[in-house]
């Protein structure tokens, strides 16, 4: 099932139509590097990358937890002592059991191959070192700093039924909406002309045609993209032969 | 700006209530103040609209001791304020006018710290800086006696009596005469119920999921005040009442007159000031030191398990039994011996039972006006109630949050007031210590819940294989461990066979790039970026639902979307009373038994390499896992989960060549 919202899809079934079994559309090269359409739709020029066989990098997920160890303490201390990275770790002598902190190493910013040696291993201890202070001498982070890593000033704002959307600032702070507002209603779909809009899901897979690749039938000869492209070329497969052709 | 801001600034009144915004105040719009949230529900009273404020005010600030028989003032009664003669023909409230009123003379103060102010910079009352009348409040009770001190609105065309705020007694007001419980249980988990972002987004999710239809199912328990004023469940923490925010609060126990069984929380708290019936404790000896104090009566019920059971031990209107704490232990070998939920959980040392005649000596209450050796001593317990779960909120939100802070923007603190940057630092310091004796009750209880024993070659040959096995023993006689919601508790091994160089040979029980384990819920394992984890032994329960061909499937959340289309129905209308639970789903209970020991024999190929390996296995706890949080869209939350180590065992183990029955290092 086609999706007839932009013009470049009825372009490859109009290719089709000439017996052509592979179907590929390369865009301008300048959009497709440097992503300078603003209006340009992500998984279109995710699309386009794979293409190009060029991997994209791997948004690299949140830094891992922290651990704590209250377990007696092991029969071979080869363990490197650490300050604790958590703030709240407040020490004082009141503390009767031997705490250890472990904080995770960075995962890296690339998808690990499958090995088990690329897969984070459980943290190494650090000795959590009690020193004698009382509640006043430990120094506060500060507010700006606690909210931070609490999620972001902006889930703390103290105001009834804004739902953590700051209505009242002045524009420069990014908020993050985490859910719908309670006031949320579902947008009206886009005005189409001469075709209705059927949705926004994924487009089924046409019969005989796909991308390149061994994977490239499950790519969507999809092209709905905001902005303005260029076609200027295209490549052919035919018959086991690859051809390319330019406008 | 939106439509009701704009209504709002047209208005030009003092005070504007939009629909789902609530009050906001219009002098404070140019300011860092934006609205506090209701201390009285919105629904139809017969009382004056500021009355219920006022009334929450004395009651929380002044009253434990300024009531009746006191030295002080009786402030505790509308009846009490305008009528209570004073000497010098002086009167509490003068209707109409503040400043004639001996009771707004005693409170005000410069709030704003404006240097042509004629106010005093401190007010006379209350004595303690961090409980002085914000802006908000002296604004109301200003307009209070302004508009007449009225009790009831004029004309009373309300017929109706709902249950509001007024009807139950605060654990605030508690805390002046029960500083000690207050305090123990401002920091548990009962008073984090429903505060906890997490189960907040939690709710909210399965209330998507289920149209709705879910109701009150998750709040009842962790907001059972709010579910009784009225409070639906999908309504968000910023709209709930600071009464219903309290969570598992005192009359949630002691104000419980039945006896319930495994009830998931269907039960009925008795509505009441706190000077009106009786509140239920466990002493068998009720003394009462003043008459004009609440009434006190015994419990048996209280100090039982069962009564823990109501809200311990939950399960489905389908019958999917979705927590089996109580009965876990009612099968249990603490059963037996007759230790309760109470010998553990609110003893001196969590996790271990404690009778009542071995825990500490005290006294109850410390009531301003009375001699403290007219109250008798008791055994008294924790009220920390220490659980595997922790805040995750910061240190300005909880355990405790100042008046102030529901009406002041206090992110910018540029824009405070010096008593406000003041008492917000000491919260902060006070919170802080609260969070740490939690965090250490927490390690205690889960020291002593679990323990390994590890046994593993000392030497091996390269390439052959090696036998280690793992005892994990479960020291709760109480109840399962993991138990609860056994669904995002996770209890597993985790093993790692290094050499000198940190190289790991062998490696089960880690993470993948999210921080998930790595077994059949981990967005890596699924999508081939890593391998599944084949040895790894965890103790968590798993959701198991049956898909639409008859195979089954874990899930993370309790709800599914996918096999559950219909899901505005319910209940399910198959005969699953008759069967117990749903066909359609189930819980593949992971959790070790009380007192019960799981072996398992890891089988390692010993590396190739000659030299010293270092063997060390973990016991390891977490609460909630990483992909529960993108489940529910709180991944803002994943870095501040904790793992804690509960046991280790370190062993080194020399591996070499063996030629002719000798071993070559």
């Amino acid at each position: 099932m086609i999706r007839p919202t932009c013009p470049l899809q009825l372009f490859g079934k109009i290719i089709r139509c000439r017996g052509v079994q592979r179907v590929c559309i390369l865009m301008a090269t300048a959009v497709i590097v440097t992503g300078t359409s603003k209006g340009a739709d992500p998984d279109f020029l995710q699309g386009v990358n794979r293409l190009l066989e060029s991997s994209l990098p791997v948004v690299a997920n949140h830094k891992p937890e922290s651990t704590v160890r209250i377990g007696p303490s092991s029969s071979l201390s080869a363990l490197v002592a650490r300050s604790s990275p958590d703030p709240t770790t407040d020490s004082s002598n009141e503390t009767r059991y031997p705490v250890q902190t472990i904080a995770h190493e960075e995962s890296g910013s690339r998808q690990a191959p499958l090995s088990t040696d690329n897969i984070l291993n459980p943290p190494e201890p650090h000795r959590f070192t009690a020193t004698v202070a009382s509640q006043d001498d430990v120094p506060l982070p500060s507010l700006a700093a606690e909210l931070q890593r609490f999620g972001g000033s902006s889930l703390y704002e103290a105001a009834g039924g804004h739902a953590n959307v700051d209505f009242l600032s002045d524009g420069d702070d990014q908020v993050r909406m985490l859910r719908l507002p309670e006031s949320w209603e579902k947008p009206l779909p886009p005005a189409t002309a001469y075709q209705e809009f059927i949705g926004a899901d994924p487009i089924g897979s046409w019969e005989g045609l796909k991308w390149f690749g061994d994977n490239g039938f499950q790519w969507e000869p999809r092209l709905v993209a905001n902005g303005s492209y260029e076609i200027f070329g295209l490549f052919l497969e035919q018959g086991g032969i690859i051809c390319f052709g330019t406008f | 700006m939106s439509r009701s801001h704009l209504i709002c600034l047209l208005a030009g009144a003092a005070v504007c209530t939009v629909p789902w915004y609530g009050k906001i105040r219009l002098g404070s719009l140019t300011s860092s103040a934006t609205a506090a949230p209701h201390t009285i529900s919105n629904v139809e009273h017969p009382y004056d609209v500021n009355w219920p404020d006022v009334r929450l005010m004395l009651a929380q600030k002044c009253n434990a001791c300024h009531r009746p028989g006191a030295e002080q003032t009786d402030l505790t009664s509308w009846e009490a304020l305008i009528d209570t003669p004073l000497p010098h023909g002086r009167k509490l409230v003068v209707p109409g006018k503040p400043e004639s009123s001996l009771l707004w003379q005693y409170v005000v103060w410069n709030v704003s710290e404006r240097l042509d102010s004629e106010e005093a910079d401190k007010p006379l009352m209350p004595p303690e800086k961090s409980e002085w009348l914000t802006a908000g409040q002296l604004e109301i009770l200003n307009r209070w006696i302004r508009n007449g001190g009225l009790k009831y609105r004029l004309p009373d065309t309300c017929e109706t009596w709902p249950l509001t705020e007024l009807d139950f007694p605060s654990a605030r007001e508690c805390s002046t005469c029960h500083p000690k419980q207050y305090t123990e249980w401002s920091r548990s988990m009962h008073a984090y119920a429903q505060q906890s972002p997490v189960f907040e987004a939690f709710n909210l999710t399965l209330q998507e999921r289920t149209s709705g239809t879910l109701g009150t199912f998750c709040t009842r328990c962790h907001a059972p005040l709010g579910t009784a004023l009225g409070e639906n469940g999908q309504r968000r923490n910023v709209n709930r009442s600071r009464l219903s925010m309290e969570g598992v609060t005192c009359v949630t126990c002691h104000r419980v007159a039945k006896s319930y069984y495994k009830a998931s929380t269907r039960r009925h708290i008795v509505p009441g000031k706190l000077s009106e019936g009786y509140m239920f404790g466990p002493f068998l000896d009720v003394i009462s030191v003043d008459e004009n104090l609440h009434g006190t009566t015994n419990s048996v019920s209280i100090r039982s398990s069962a009564f823990c059971g109501t809200c311990h031990d939950v399960y489905s209107p389908e019958g999917i039994r979705l927590e089996e704490a109580f009965s876990e232990w009612l099968n249990s070998p603490a059963a037996k011996d007759q230790q309760t939920c109470q010998h553990c959980h609110m003893g001196p040392v969590q996790g271990k039972p404690f009778h009542e005649c071995e825990r500490p000596l005290g006294r109850a209450a410390t009531v301003p006006g009375i001699d403290p050796e007219k109250i008798p001593l008791r055994p008294l317990s924790d009220h920390t109630f220490a659980g595997p779960d922790y805040s995750l909120l910061p240190d300005t939100e909880f355990p405790h949050k100042l008046d102030w802070m529901y009406e002041t923007d206090y992110r910018r603190t540029e824009r405070l007031t010096l008593h406000q940057k003041t008492t917000l630092e000491q919260l902060r310091r006070k919170n802080r210590k609260q969070l740490r004796i939690a965090r250490e009750k927490r390690y205690e209880l889960l020291q002593n819940a679990a323990e390994i024993l590890v046994t593993a070659p000392e030497t091996a040959s390269c390439g052959d294989q090696i036998s280690v096995r793992v005892d994990v023993h479960n020291l709760v006689a109480g109840h399962n461990f993991p138990t609860g919601f056994t669904e995002e508790r996770q209890l597993w091994i985790s093993i790692e066979l290094c050499d000198e160089y940190g190289r790991n040979a062998f490696v089960t029980g880690n993470f993948d790039h999210n921080g998930d384990l790595r077994d059949e819920h981990s967005h890596a394992v699924l999508g081939g970026h890593a391998h599944w984890d084949r040895n790894l032994l965890n103790f968590q329960s798993k959701f198991v639902g049956v898909a639409t061909r008859g195979t089954e499937r874990p899930l993370i959340l309790s709800v599914n979307r996918q096999l559950a289309p219909l899901n505005i129905v319910r209940p399910t209308p198959e005969p699953a009373a008759a069967f117990g639970r749903p066909s359609t789903f189930r819980i593949s209970k992971g959790s070790l038994a009380p007192l019960s020991t799981v072996s398992k024999k890891y089988s390692i190929t010993a590396p190739e390499q000659a030299g010293r390996y270092c063997l060390r296995v973990r016991l390891n706890y977490r609460h909630v896992p990483p992909h529960l949080m993108d489940k529910i869209g709180t991944p803002h939350l994943k870095p501040l989960l904790e793992t804690v180590v509960i046991d280790q065992h370190d062993c080194v183990m020399q591996v070499g060549h063996r030629r002719g029955g000798l071993f070559l290092r």
